[in-house]
């Protein structure tokens, strides 16, 4: 998919690079929504996203010599993210364990249907959509949003996440099953939550 | 791509929180100006080992005994005694050499006892 800001947020690189910081503002602005929605879905919680999303921009600004500004900014800032939205569920998984929190269920959806993003949709169609999506494990929910919503290829994903593609691939295989069961559920006026 | 791509495409991207464009330029430059107010560190200056010193010094009282031997035109019988006429000294016993003797002592004493100055501070 090409990028229509893609000629601002070169320009804005190279802006920064010859000692412009403010011009950084141009590619927040640009990727921030995007980002902010990626990292949202990945750890349905609006801080957590919004730490995450801050943090992806600090360090892309921080590491902007090794963005190779021949290849589209969008897939490096977003693997960038990618990776921080990992951490940051792992790190909360952790925390939970310690603090005896029941975790391991396959469907990790906040007790009490309580689901921020849900709640940020105006739409009730989408909002019962963004919940199928939502109710996936988290491996297949990452996988499913960086391949559809991100336009990630397998091998990208699993060079971002860590994983082999052939588990990408089977995550995505699974993902799909679940969500057209939910889909296929709201097209038939079912609604499970 | 398959159905499910219409599908996912529909989800809708939300507003990120208004002020994420300048929550972040304010930590890019709080990060810069602690860099800038970050002391620098003074590059320490090169330090020998002991031994280098210790080496130094034997190898001038070895050079400083070969060159007297030299100039003496005889190598000393060290199992001899030094006692008597016609036998060379084993070390220089006046002049330059006397002075280069006693630097490379310097320098040997210096090498060994660099460990217990370099404990002291």
């Amino acid at each position: 998919m090409s990028d229509p800001e893609a000629p601002i947020v070169q320009g804005a690189v190279a802006a920064v690079r010859s000692g412009d910081r403010e011009a950084f503002a141009q590619i927040v602005q640009v990727y921030g929504r995007r980002l902010f929605g990626l990292s949202l879905m990945m750890t349905r919680d609006p801080s957590g996203a919004e730490e995450v999303v801050q943090d992806a921009f600090v360090r892309a600004f921080a590491n902007l010599d090794a963005y190779d500004a021949r290849r589209p900014f969008y897939p490096w800032i977003s693997t960038i993210a990618v990776r921080l939205a990992q951490n940051w569920l792992v790190q909360r998984s952790r925390r939970h364990t310690r603090e005896g929190a029941e975790l391991g269920s396959e469907h990790d959806v906040p007790s009490g249907g309580a689901d921020p993003l849900a709640d940020m949709i105006a739409d009730e169609r989408d909002r019962r959509l963004w919940r199928s999506v939502a109710a996936l494990p988290s491996g297949e929910r990452t996988a499913m949003i960086l391949y559809y919503r991100q336009d990630m290829s397998v091998g990208e994903i699993a060079s971002a996440i860590g994983v082999s593609s052939g588990t990408i691939k089977t995550l995505l295989f699974r993902g799909r099953q679940r969500l057209r069961r939910t889909v296929g559920d709201l097209s038939n006026g079912k609604d499970s939550s | 791509m398959d159905d499910l791509a219409s599908v996912m495409s529909q989800l809708p991207d939300p507003d990120p929180p208004p002020t994420l464009t300048a929550t972040v330029m304010a930590r890019i430059e709080r990060d810069a100006d602690q860099k800038a107010d970050a002391p620098v560190v003074p590059v320490p200056h090169r330090e020998y080992p002991a031994w280098v010193w210790t080496l130094a010094g034997v190898a001038m009282v070895f050079g400083v005994s070969i060159y007297g031997w030299y100039a003496t035109g005889s190598t000393p019988d060290i199992a001899s005694s030094r006692i008597g006429p016609g036998r060379p000294a084993l070390m220089p016993t006046e002049g330059s050499g006397t002075a280069i003797l006693a630097l490379g002592l310097l320098l040997y004493i210096v090498g060994l006892l660099a460990p217990l100055q370099r404990d002291k501070t």
